[in-house]
Parts: structure tokens; C-alpha cells; sequence
């Protein structure tokens, strides 16, 4: 809460309702992705569908960014062993 | 960034760092709704659940402005952000009987 404006010191009651609201918010947007509980499982295109109002951009340019990144990492990580296995390759050959 | 003050700097840094633990997330929608969360999904809500925080954070200081008052955010100015937040986005807050619901769908 002290990143986004309030004092470095936050009330802790403040703290506990800031919680409880942000609690009541996840679940809200999940049952409401899963349709009511019409699905057993939440994937992306369902948060992708209950983000879709212009109030909630931010958050779904939020979400899109993330993904972008997990896919990103999913890459130089395969990249990375693609490396690994090479460079072992070549040791190898060379003894 | 180099102008910051010494405040802004720690608060920038706050709120780069700070972030939602992903199992934790992942937990309280499956304990909560019994619904199947990845871990990467979870990561996903964990992502924009912070960005929800900085949204009505934002309001609660301007309530706060408007009643002319200073000081650290009480809970009633989140409350009322709360609110405001609520009527811009058109969704009605109350938790609906979701226990309820299930049951006479089963």
C-alpha cells in the first residue's frame, strides 16, 4: 500500500480491510470467470473474458504483460538447455 | 528516476517489489471456490490482483483529499473507495451464496 500512495506507516487496520477487500475481489473475478461455478477449471481465457470491460484495461494489459513474460522465460530457458546439451556435446567430442 | 526524492525513491522500490505469493493465491481460489488453478494463472491473478490494490489505494487518497484529511489511509477511506470503484465498474459488490449455488446445481 506504501508503493501506491499511502504512508510508510500504514494503519494496520487499514492494512486488514485493504485484505478482506482484496480477498473478496479475487474470488468475485474467479467464480465469475469459472461462470458461476460452471467450470472446474480457471484458465486465461476466462480471466481474459471478465476483464474485458474498459474499467479493468489496466489490469487485463496487466495480465497480457505477464504471460508475454512467462512465455519469454519458458524460451530462454529452453534456449538455455539447448546451450547446455550443446556445450556437453562438444566436450564430449573433444575427449 | 535519478530526480527522486529519498521518499519517492522507497516508494518506487515498494512498489516494484512487492507482490503477491503465487501459492498463495493459488490456494485461496481452490480452498475457496474448489476450482483448479495452474500455477501460472495463479501467478496471473496474483499480477493484476496488485494492480486491483493500486487502484482503490489511488481512490482512497482522493477520498481522503476530498474530506480534506492527512495522514495514513484509514479503513474507512478504503471502504469508501471501495465503493466508488464498484460504481464505476458496474459490478455489485455483495458476495453472492456460491455454497448455496453449488448445492442445487449438484
Amino acid at each position: 500500500m506504501f508503493g501506491f500512495g499511502d504512508e510508510f506507516n500504514c494503519a494496520p487496520d487499514t492494512v486488514g480491510v485493504m485484505e478482506e477487500i482484496l480477498i473478496e475481489y479475487i474470488l468475485e473475478v474467479c467464480n465469475s470467470a469459472s461462470q458461476g461455478g460452471r467450470k472446474t477449471r480457471l484458465t486465461v481465457e476466462d480471466l481474459r473474458r471478465v476483464l474485458s470491460l474498459p474499467a479493468d484495461s489496466k489490469k487485463l494489459a496487466r495480465m497480457e504483460e505477464l504471460l508475454f513474460m512467462q512465455e519469454d522465460i519458458k524460451r530462454a530457458r529452453a534456449e538455455f538447455e539447448d546451450d547446455e546439451a550443446m556445450t556437453r556435446a562438444i566436450n564430449a567430442s573433444q575427449q | 528516476m535519478d530526480h527522486f526524492s529519498p521518499l519517492q525513491r522507497e516508494r518506487y522500490e515498494s512498489y516494484r517489489r512487492s507482490f503477491f505469493n503465487k501459492q498463495s493465491v493459488r490456494r485461496l481460489i481452490q480452498q475457496s471456490l474448489g476450482l483448479t488453478v495452474s500455477p501460472n494463472v495463479a501467478q496471473v491473478v496474483a499480477g493484476f490482483s496488485k494492480v486491483f490494490v493500486g487502484e482503490i489505494v489511488e481512490k482512497a487518497r482522493f477520498v481522503q483529499q476530498q474530506r480534506r484529511e492527512v495522514g495514513p489511509l484509514s479503513p474507512d477511506h478504503l471502504r469508501e473507495a471501495y465503493c466508488l470503484y464498484q460504481e464505476e465498474t458496474g459490478r455489485v459488490g455483495a458476495a453472492r451464496p456460491l455454497r448455496g449455488k453449488r448445492v442445487f446445481m449438484r
